[in-house]
C-alpha cells in the first residue's frame, strides 16, 4: 500500500525523498489526564504550517527549525496545550478533556487559525455530526447546527439538492443567497451534493462575516461554507468499515383532513347539486346528486331504475380509495463504506469507497450512489504538497411532475382524487382514463421514467514551499466538474403516452449538462514568531477562477414501442412534430489579487486585515476594478493580567470585523451588460431570424456588501458553559432590481444595479456540560439566529410585485402581496375580500393587494441538541426551527374552490360550505368564485425533532483484529410541531405546491475500525 | 539546490498560467450575439427582418376581439378551466390576472417590440454595405417592409388603446415610436394625438409602398399589396371613405377574391401558397417552431377542452345550409365547436398548425362597399356587397338595400360573419361606436354581460398596469 502511495506521489512531484536541513527532531508523547495515550492529537509548531500527529500510542516525532519556539498540541475533544520548547528533544504533553468549541481551530481557506486569535464570526461542524445523516444531499444535514445558517429542504426526495441555504438572511434581490462552498481550499458548484459522501468530511467552518467569509471578497457576500475533508494521520493503518440500514415513512398530513367516500357523497347531494349548487338535473357525472332521491330525475325514474341507482350508489359508496397510501410507500435504506487511513515517514493518507442507496417515500424515488475519495499529504520541513481527489457517481429516480401543480404529480394526486374512485380495473390494471386523476398519475409512475444519473470529479493540489525565515511560495489549483445525464422516456403505449403534445405516441429525452471550475492561486505567505509574543501571519495571492457550463438534450417523437427507453426509439417525425434539440453555452471568469495580514501580540491582541481586488467578467470594462477589504481584532480579556486574579470566567474574549465585500453570483446572466441579439429558435417562414434579446446596460457593475459583526465568547463554571454571542449588519447595496421599462422600449424590464437590503442580527450559541463525570457526560447545547430582514431602497421604485409577491421599501424579502380575505357574507354566501383600505367588499381586485401577510423567510433559525456519553453508550439529538415563517398555501386553494376544480376532493370543513342566508361559515356558496387571498397564507413555522443517535461502543474481547465496534441507531424527523395545513411544512420557497415531503427514517448502524 | 529549482519551477508555472488577467475575464458570449456586430451584412440584415416578423403575435388581438364581443360564449363542461372569463365578464382592469403580459395586455407590449425590433434594425442596417445592385435593391425593399410593419403595429396600438372608441384626432392615441429607446431605463413617453399617430402611419405607408416593389410577391411577408390594404385600413378608421375606395380598388383586381369553390380549401390548408395566389394579401406563417402563435388553441386545448364555443348569435346569423362559412368555420357534433383555425374533436391528431390570414381581400371588399354606402353610392356599396355573397354562398340572389343605414348594418353584419376570429369584431364596433350586444343564450341568462355600450367603460381597454407603473407619464383610459 505505502509503495503504490508513494509511487502515485513521485508521478505527481517528481521526487520521493527529500531530506530536512538545518533542523531537529523532538519527540514525545500525548496522554490525557488519565494518562491514556491521545491517539491523533495534532502537533503543530506555532506560527507555522509544520506539524505531525501522535501515533496510536500517542507518540510522536516532530522536525523543528531552529527559530521554532512553542508547539500547540490539541486533539479533538480536548483543549490545546502550548509548550515551550527550550533544547529539550523530547516534550510530553498532557491534555484536559473538553474545553469544548473554544480552542478549536477555523479554517478559512486561505488560513488556519486558532479560534483565540480569529477575529471573525464562524461556527463549525464537526464531522460526528456530519456523518451517517441518512439524507442524500449535504446541506440539510447541517440544519440548526450553527447559528445563523438557514437550510430549507425543496424536497424530501432523496438527494434533491435545491435546499435554501442562507447565511444570516438574504441580502440579494433577484441574485443567488447561495453561499460559496470552498472545500479544501477549492471553490466548488453550490448545491451539487448529490454525489458526494459527507462521511468524507472532517469538519466544516461556516464564515459570516468580513474576517472569514471577507477573504473571499466579490464572492463572499452570502458568506461561505468551508469543508474540510479528512486526512490520514501517521502511525498505524486505520481500516474502518461503516454500514447502516433501514427505512423511510411518508409524513402523515397535519391539521387537514380530506373527505371520505361517505361525506364526499354528502357534498355532491347538498352542496354541488341541491338547489343552490352547479349541478344540473341530469346525469351530472357526481353520483352523490346523480343517484340522489332529491334530484329532481328523481321522480321520473320507474322503482326498478330506483333500485338499480340505489344499488350503484350501494356499490359506490363501498369504494373507500386511501390514495395517499396508493402513492406513498416506506422506503428502504442501505449505506455501507470502507476507508482506510494512515501514513508513515512523509506521507499520509486517507481513502474511502462508499455506497448508498435510498429510496423515497413515493413510488420510484430512489438516490444511489457510489463515491471514492483519496486525499494524500506529503510534508518535509520545506515542502508541503497535499493532493485531494474525489469521484461520485450518483443515479437519481424521481417522480412525476415534483412540485408542480400538475396532476401527474402523485402528492397532488393523493390529495386532489376522489376516495371513491377505484384504482384499478378489474383485470388488475391501473383504470385510466379522461379524469381518472388518481390512476393516471399512479399509472405514469409505472410507465414514464425520469432520471438524472450524475458523475462528479475534483481535483486539487495544494503546495506550500518553504523559502526563507518564515516566508513560502504558495499554490493552490484545482478542477471541479460536474455531468448531469438526463433521461425522459413516456411509453408510447400508455396513458400518458398518448397525451404527449406532439405525436401522441410517447417520449424520449435525453440530455447533458455539463460544469467546469478551473482554480488556480498562487502567492506568497510569510508566517513568523518573534521573541515568543509577536505572531505574524501574511500573505498575497494571485487568483484566476473560470467557469464553464454547457447543455444539450434531444426529445424525440413518436416512439417506437418495440424499443422503450432508448433513443432508437425515436421515429424521425412527419410534418405535425419534429424532434426538438436544444442547449446552450455560457462561461465566466474572475481575475483577483488579494493580500492579508494577521497579527497576534502575546496571544492577547490579534489584528487582522485584507485588502483585494477583483475582475469579474460579467461587468464592463469600466466597472472591473472592485477593491474589497476587511479588517478584524480580537481582545482575548482573559490573557490580561488584571484577569488573573477573578475565577468566574475560564475564557473571555471580545471580537470585532468591518468590511465590505461583493456577490459575484449576483448576475443574472454571464453577459448581461452587453445589448444583444440572440437566435428566434423558430426563425419564421423557414428562414433563420434574430431578435434583440437585451437592451444591455452599461452601468452593470457587482452587487456589493458592508458587513460588520461584534463578537462576545465567554466560558465559565471551569468551562462547563461555553458561549458565543453575535450581534451583526450586513448592508447590501447595488443589489440587481428588475427595473420595469416602459414597454414602449420594446422590452418589459432592465436589471440594474438599485436596490438595498439590510440585514441586522443577533445570535448564540450555547453549550453546556450539565454533567461532566469520569464516566458520564451530558452536554446540552442551544444556537439561534434572530434575523431582520428590510428592503432599504429600489431605486426609482418603490415597489415590485412578483407573482403573489412584492418587493417593497420597508419590509423584508419574500413578502406576500395579496387580497385580503374577510370571511364569507352571510347573506349572499359570497367571499368576502378587503380593500385597499381595509373595507370588505364582495368585488375581487388585484389592486386591493396588500404586503400585510408576512414573508416566508424566517425570523428565527435554531438548534438544540443533546449530547450523552456513559462508558460505552452514547446518545445525540437535534431538534430544529424555524419561526416567522408565512407560506402561501396553493394546496388549500384547490381544496377550497367551489366554482371550478370542484371534480377533486375537498377539505371535510367543506360539507360546512354555504347554501342558505343565514349560514355563518368560512367556506362561500358554490359557483362563487374564490380568489387567491390571505386565506391561503399561513404559518408554516415548525420545530422539528429533527434526530436521535443512540449507540453503544465496544472492544470485542480476545480478538486482536478489530479494535472496537461501534452499534447504534438512529431516527429522523421524529416528530414536527407545526400550525401548517400539509403534509410538511419545510420547503425552500414561497408557496407551496404539492412539494414531496421530507420523510422520517430509521437506521441502525455499525462501526467497525480494524 | 535541486529541491528549490523543482519547486520554484513547479510554483512558477503556476503562477504564469493563472497570470494572464485579459484571458480569464475578457470574455465574450457563445450563445449572444452582442449587438454591436449582429447587424454587419445582408445576411445577419435578412435575419434580423424574419426576427421582426417572428415577433408579430396576432393571437393576441384576435383573443381580445372574441372574448370583449359577441364572437363567442364560454366553454362548457368540465374541462373548461376558467380561460378568458374575466375579460368575457367585463371586469377586466389595468392589472387583471390575464391582462398582464401572457395574452391579452399583450397586444400592448407585443406591438411595441415589434416597433422596437424594426426600428433598431432601420438604425443598424443603414451602414451596411451592399455587394451589388441586387443586394442594394434588396436593402431597399427591407426597409420598405420594415416601415410598414412599424406603421401597422402602430395602427394596431391605435386601434385597441386610444382613449376614444373611434377615430378623434385630437384625443390621446398611443406613443409613436420612430427610434428605439436608447436610454430604455428613463425613457418614459406621453401619448400623442390619434391625428399624430395616423400622420406617422400614413407617412411609413406612402415611403414603404414607394420602396417595396410590385415583383415582390412573398404574401408571409409585407408586399406592396399588403401596404395598400393597410393604408385602406387607415382610411376605414379614419372615415376617409374616398380613400378607402381608391386604395380597396387598387388591391382587390391584384390578388381578387377566393371563388365558392375553393373557399372551404383556403382554410383547411395548413400552409398556403405564399405567391398572392390565394385572396390573403398577408399571411402570417406558423411552422411547429411557432406554433404556440397559432389560433386554433385560442378556443380549444389539444386534450380537447373548449375554451370558447360559437355564440348562438354568429350560428344563427348564417345560412346554414348554404353559405360554405357555416360547414367551414363550425362543427355542430359533438357539440357547438369552431373549426376556422383548426377543430379538436375525438382524438384527431390536430395541432392548429395554420397560417394565419391577417389580411383578406374579402375584408377589402366589404371595406369598400362600406366606403362607399357612406358615399352615398349604394349601387356600388349593393354590387361589392352581391360579390362577397356570391362568392360565399351557393345559389346566392342578391336583393339591393336601398336604405343606407340598413346598408350599412348589412355590410358590418357581413363583416361579422366573413372576418369572425380574425381579430376585426371589437375594433369594428369601437370604430362605428356600436354597443357590444350578446344573446341572452350566450351569457348564460346573466344579463349583466348582455349589452355593453360605448359610453361605459369598460367598453374599451386600459393601459396596463406595468406600463403605468415604469412610465407614469403614460396616463390611464378613461373609467380604469
Amino acid at each position: 500500500m505505502r509503495k503504490i502511495l508513494a509511487l502515485m506521489l513521485g508521478v505527481i512531484v517528481f521526487y520521493t525523498a527529500l531530506h530536512a536541513q538545518q533542523t531537529r527532531a523532538i519527540a514525545g508523547r500525548v496522554t490525557d489526564e488519565n494518562g491514556q495515550p491521545v491517539v491523533g492529537a495534532s502537533i503543530i509548531v506555532q506560527g507555522t504550517n509544520i506539524g505531525t500527529t501522535s501515533d496510536a500510542n500517542g507518540y510522536f516525532t516532530i522536525n523543528v527549525a531552529p527559530t521554532a519556539r512553542i508547539l500547540l498540541i490539541s486533539a479533538v475533544g480536548y483543549g490545546q496545550q502550548e509548550i515551550t520548547i527550550g533544547t529539550q528533544s523530547t516534550v510530553n504533553a498532557t491534555l484536559s478533556i473538553a474545553s469544548g468549541s473554544m480552542e478549536e481551530v477555523v479554517v478559512t481557506g486561505y488560513t488556519t487559525r486558532r479560534r483565540s486569535q480569529f477575529t471573525g464570526a464562524a461556527s463549525k461542524v464537526t464531522a460526528e455530526k456530519i456523518a451517517q445523516v441518512p439524507l442524500g444531499s449535504f446541506e440539510q444535514i447541517l440544519q440548526g447546527r450553527a447559528p445563523g445558517l438557514y437550510i430549507s429542504s425543496s424536497s424530501g426526495q432523496p438527494g434533491n439538492s435545491n435546499s435554501r441555504v442562507n447565511i444570516r438572511g438574504v441580502g440579494s434581490i433577484s441574485g443567488s443567497n447561495s453561499p460559496l462552498y470552498v472545500m479544501d481550499g477549492i471553490p466548488i458548484e453550490a448545491n451539487v451534493f448529490r454525489s458526494m459522501n459527507p462521511n468524507d468530511f472532517e469538519s466544516v467552518d461556516v464564515l459570516k462575516d468580513a474576517a472569514g467569509a471577507g477573504l473571499y471578497g466579490a464572492a463572499a457576500a452570502n458568506g461561505v461554507i468551508v469543508i474540510t475533508t479528512k486526512k490520514g494521520r501517521a502511525g498505524r493503518l486505520n481500516l474502518q468499515y461503516r454500514g447502516q440500514v433501514g427505512f423511510s415513512q411518508p409524513p402523515t398530513l397535519k391539521n387537514l383532513r380530506l373527505m371520505n367516500t361517505e361525506e364526499r357523497l354528502q357534498y355532491e347531494e347538498n352542496i354541488l347539486g341541491g338547489t343552490a349548487g352547479i349541478l344540473g338535473t341530469g346525469l351530472t357525472g357526481y353520483p352523490g346528486w346523480d343517484y340522489s332521491p332529491r334530484n329532481p330525475r328523481y321522480q321520473n325514474l320507474t322503482p326498478t331504475q330506483r333500485a338499480t341507482e340505489a344499488a350503484l350508489l350501494d356499490s359506490i359508496r363501498s369504494i373507500n380509495t386511501d390514495w395517499a397510501s396508493l402513492f406513498f410507500r416506506n422506503g428502504k435504506f442501505d449505506q455501507h463504506e470502507l476507508s482506510a487511513s494512515g501514513g508513515a515517514g512523509n506521507l499520509t493518507f486517507y481513502s474511502s469507497l462508499s455506497k448508498y442507496k435510498q429510496e423515497g417515500v413515493i413510488i420510484r424515488s430512489l438516490l444511489d450512489r457510489y463515491t471514492y475519495r483519496g486525499n494524500v499529504d506529503f510534508k518535509t520541513n520545506r515542502l508541503t504538497i497535499g493532493l485531494r481527489s474525489s469521484a461520485g457517481f450518483s443515479q437519481y429516480s424521481q417522480i412525476e411532475s415534483e412540485s408542480a401543480v400538475a396532476l401527474a404529480n402523485p402528492v397532488a394526486a393523493a390529495y386532489l382524487e376522489l376516495p371513491y374512485r377505484k384504482p384499478f380495473r378489474q383485470d388488475g390494471k391501473p383504470n385510466v382514463g379522461t379524469g381518472q386523476t388518481g390512476a393516471n398519475a399512479y399509472d405514469r409512475l409505472f410507465t414514464t421514467t425520469d432520471n438524472i444519473n450524475q458523475f462528479k470529479g475534483n481535483l486539487g493540489i495544494q503546495a506550500q514551499f518553504e523559502i526563507w525565515n518564515g516566508i513560502s511560495l504558495r499554490n493552490t489549483s484545482s478542477v471541479d466538474w460536474r455531468n448531469n445525464n438526463s433521461t425522459r422516456f413516456i411509453d408510447p403505449a400508455s396513458w400518458a403516452g398518448g397525451l404527449v403534445a406532439t405525436g401522441a405516441q410517447g417520449l424520449y429525452n435525453e440530455g447533458n449538462s455539463e460544469n467546469l471550475i478551473l482554480f488556480t492561486r498562487t502567492g506568497l505567505g510569510y508566517d513568523k514568531l518573534i521573541a515568543d509574543k509577536h505572531n505574524i501571519s501574511a500573505s498575497a495571492f494571485v487568483e484566476a477562477i473560470r467557469e464553464r457550463n454547457r447543455s444539450i438534450a434531444a426529445t424525440g417523437y413518436g416512439i417506437n414501442p418495440q424499443l422503450p427507453n432508448t433513443p432508437r426509439g425515436i421515429t424521425s417525425g412527419n410534418a405535425t412534430f419534429l424532434p426538438a434539440i436544444g442547449g446552450g453555452r455560457s462561461l465566466s471568469g474572475r481575475f483577483s489579487t488579494l493580500a492579508l495580514v494577521e497579527y497576534t501580540y502575546d496571544n492577547k491582541y490579534t489584528f487582522f486585515g485584507n485588502i483585494r481586488n477583483d475582475a469579474p467578467s460579467q461587468v464592463p470594462l469600466k466597472n472591473r476594478d472592485n477593491i474589497f477589504w476587511g479588517v478584524g481584532g480580537s481582545w482575548n480579556i482573559i490573557r490580561e493580567d488584571f484577569m488573573e486574579a477573578q475565577n468566574i470566567f475560564q475564557d473571555l474574549r471580545l471580537r470585532a470585523s468591518h468590511g465590505e465585500v461583493a456577490n459575484v453570483a449576483g448576475f443574472a446572466s454571464d453577459f448581461g451588460y452587453i445589448s444583444t441579439y440572440s437566435s428566434l429558435a423558430s426563425g419564421y417562414a423557414g428562414v433563420p431570424a434574430i431578435v434583440p434579446s437585451s437592451p444591455g446596460n452599461e452601468e452593470y457593475s457587482l452587487e456589493s456588501q458592508v458587513i460588520s459583526n461584534l463578537g462576545l465568547d465567554l466560558s465559565v463554571w471551569d468551562r462547563r458553559l461555553r458561549i458565543t454571542t453575535e450581534v451583526y449588519k450586513k448592508f447590501s447595496k447595488n443589489l440587481f432590481v428588475s427595473q420595469g421599462l416602459s414597454r414602449t422600449t420594446g422590452f418589459n424590464a432592465l436589471s440594474v444595479n438599485a436596490g438595498e437590503v439590510q440585514n441586522t442580527g443577533f445570535e448564540f450559541d450555547v453549550n453546556t456540560d450539565v454533567i461532566r463525570g469520569r464516566e458520564l457526560l451530558l452536554t446540552i447545547g442551544v444556537n439561534g439566529g434572530f434575523n431582520k430582514n428590510e428592503v432599504t431602497s429600489l431605486g426609482l421604485l418603490s415597489d415590485i410585485p412578483a407573482g403573489t409577491g412584492i418587493f417593497r421599501v420597508g419590509y423584508p424579502i419574500g413578502t406576500h402581496y395579496t387580497v385580503g380575505w374577510l370571511g364569507v357574507d352571510p347573506q349572499s354566501g359570497l367571499p368576502i375580500y378587503e380593500d385597499i383600505d381595509g373595507n370588505p367588499t364582495t368585488v375581487y381586485n388585484a389592486a386591493n393587494n396588500r404586503s400585510a401577510y408576512g414573508t416566508y423567510l424566517p425570523s428565527f433559525v435554531g438548534g438544540a441538541t443533546l449530547d450523552l456519553t456513559w462508558k460505552g453508550f452514547f446518545a445525540s439529538a437535534l431538534f430544529h426551527t424555524a419561526q416567522g415563517i408565512q407560506r402561501f398555501n396553493n394546496e388549500s386553494f384547490f381544496y377550497e374552490t367551489t366554482n371550478s376544480n370542484v371534480q377533486f376532493n375537498k377539505r371535510v370543513d367543506m360539507l360546512n360550505s354555504w347554501t342558505k342566508p343565514g349560514d355563518i361559515t368560512d367556506y362561500q356558496r358554490i359557483n362563487s368564485q374564490r380568489q387567491f387571498s390571505s386565506k391561503d397564507i399561513e404559518d408554516a413555522s415548525f420545530v422539528r425533532f429533527r434526530n436521535l443517535q443512540v449507540g453503544y461502543t465496544f472492544r470485542p474481547p480476545s480478538t486482536k483484529i478489530v479494535n472496537n465496534v461501534r452499534l447504534w441507531g438512529q431516527a429522523q424527523n421524529i416528530y414536527t410541531w407545526t400550525k401548517w395545513q400539509g403534509f410538511d411544512p419545510e420547503e425552500s420557497n414561497n408557496i407551496a405546491n404539492y412539494e414531496f415531503p421530507n420523510p422520517r427514517t430509521y437506521t441502525l448502524g455499525l462501526d467497525i475500525n480494524f | 539546490m535541486k529541491i528549490y529549482k523543482t519547486a520554484f519551477l513547479l510554483l512558477l508555472i503556476a503562477f504564469v498560467a493563472g497570470c494572464s488577467k485579459n484571458e480569464v475575464v475578457d470574455l465574450q458570449p457563445i450563445d449572444l450575439i452582442p449587438s454591436d456586430r449582429a447587424i454587419s451584412d445582408m445576411n445577419s440584415v435578412t435575419q434580423a427582418l424574419q426576427g421582426v416578423y417572428g415577433t408579430w403575435q396576432a393571437r393576441r388581438s384576435v383573443y381580445i376581439s372574441s372574448l370583449i364581443s359577441d364572437e363567442v360564449r364560454l366553454g362548457t363542461g368540465t374541462e373548461y378551466r376558467n380561460v378568458g372569463n374575466i375579460l368575457f365578464n367585463w371586469q377586466h382592469v389595468s392589472d387583471s390576472q390575464d391582462w398582464r403580459d401572457a395574452e391579452t395586455g399583450g397586444v400592448w407590449t407585443n406591438m411595441y417590440a415589434v416597433i422596437d425590433r424594426a426600428n433598431r434594425l432601420l438604425e443598424l442596417m443603414e451602414p451596411v454595405p451592399t455587394a451589388n445592385a441586387t443586394e442594394a435593391s434588396l436593402k431597399t425593399q427591407y426597409r420598405g417592409e420594415l416601415l410598414a410593419l412599424r406603421a401597422m403595429a402602430h395602427l394596431e396600438l391605435l386601434r385597441h388603446f386610444s382613449e376614444t372608441p373611434d377615430y378623434q384626432p385630437e384625443k390621446l392615441g398611443v406613443v409613436i415610436m420612430t427610434e428605439y429607446a436608447k436610454g430604455p431605463g428613463t425613457h418614459r413617453p406621453t401619448r400623442n394625438t390619434q391625428a399624430q399617430v395616423v400622420t406617422q402611419i400614413n407617412t411609413d405607408l406612402t415611403e414603404a409602398r414607394a420602396l417595396i416593389p410590385a415583383s415582390f410577391t412573398n404574401s408571409s411577408r409585407i408586399t406592396r399589396n399588403a401596404v395598400i390594404a393597410s393604408q385602406a385600413r387607415v382610411a376605414l378608421y379614419t372615415k376617409n371613405w374616398q380613400e378607402v375606395v381608391d386604395r380597396t380598388s387598387e388591391v382587390i383586381p391584384l390578388q381578387p377574391l377566393t371563388p365558392l369553390s375553393e373557399y372551404a380549401a383556403l382554410w383547411t390548408t395548413r400552409n398556403l401558397p405564399d405567391n398572392q395566389s390565394t385572396e390573403v394579401i398577408w399571411q402570417y406563417n406558423i411552422t411547429l417552431g411557432n406554433l404556440g402563435f397559432a389560433l386554433g388553441s385560442l378556443y380549444q386545448d389539444l386534450n380537447a377542452a373548449v375554451q370558447a364555443s360559437p355564440s348562438e348569435k354568429l350560428l344563427n346569423s348564417y345560412d346554414k345550409i348554404n353559405d360554405i362559412r357555416f360547414a367551414t368555420f363550425f362543427r355542430t357534433s359533438p357539440r357547438n365547436l369552431i373549426a376556422k383555425h383548426g377543430v379538436v374533436i375525438g382524438s384527431n391528431s390536430e395541432n392548429f398548425l395554420y397560417d394565419i390570414k391577417m389580411i383578406r381581400t374579402s375584408e377589402m371588399v366589404l371595406a369598400r362597399a362600406e366606403a362607399y354606402a357612406e358615399l352615398n353610392q349604394l349601387g356600388l356599396a349593393n354590387a361589392d356587397l352581391r360579390m362577397l355573397r356570391a362568392a360565399r354562398i351557393t345559389g346566392y340572389t342578391h336583393v339591393d338595400i336601398n336604405d343606407r343605414a340598413a346598408l350599412i348594418a348589412a355590410i358590418l353584419q357581413e363583416r361579422y360573419k366573413e372576418l369572425a376570429y380574425e381579430g376585426q369584431r371589437y375594433l369594428d364596433l369601437r370604430r362605428r361606436l356600436l354597443p357590444i350586444q350578446r344573446d341572452l343564450s350566450d351569457v348564460a341568462g346573466n344579463t349583466a354581460i348582455q349589452v355593453l355600450q360605448p359610453t361605459e367603460s369598460k367598453y374599451l381597454l386600459p393601459i396596463p398596469q406595468q406600463e403605468l407603473l415604469a412610465n407614469p407619464n403614460i396616463g390611464q383610459n378613461p373609467g380604469f
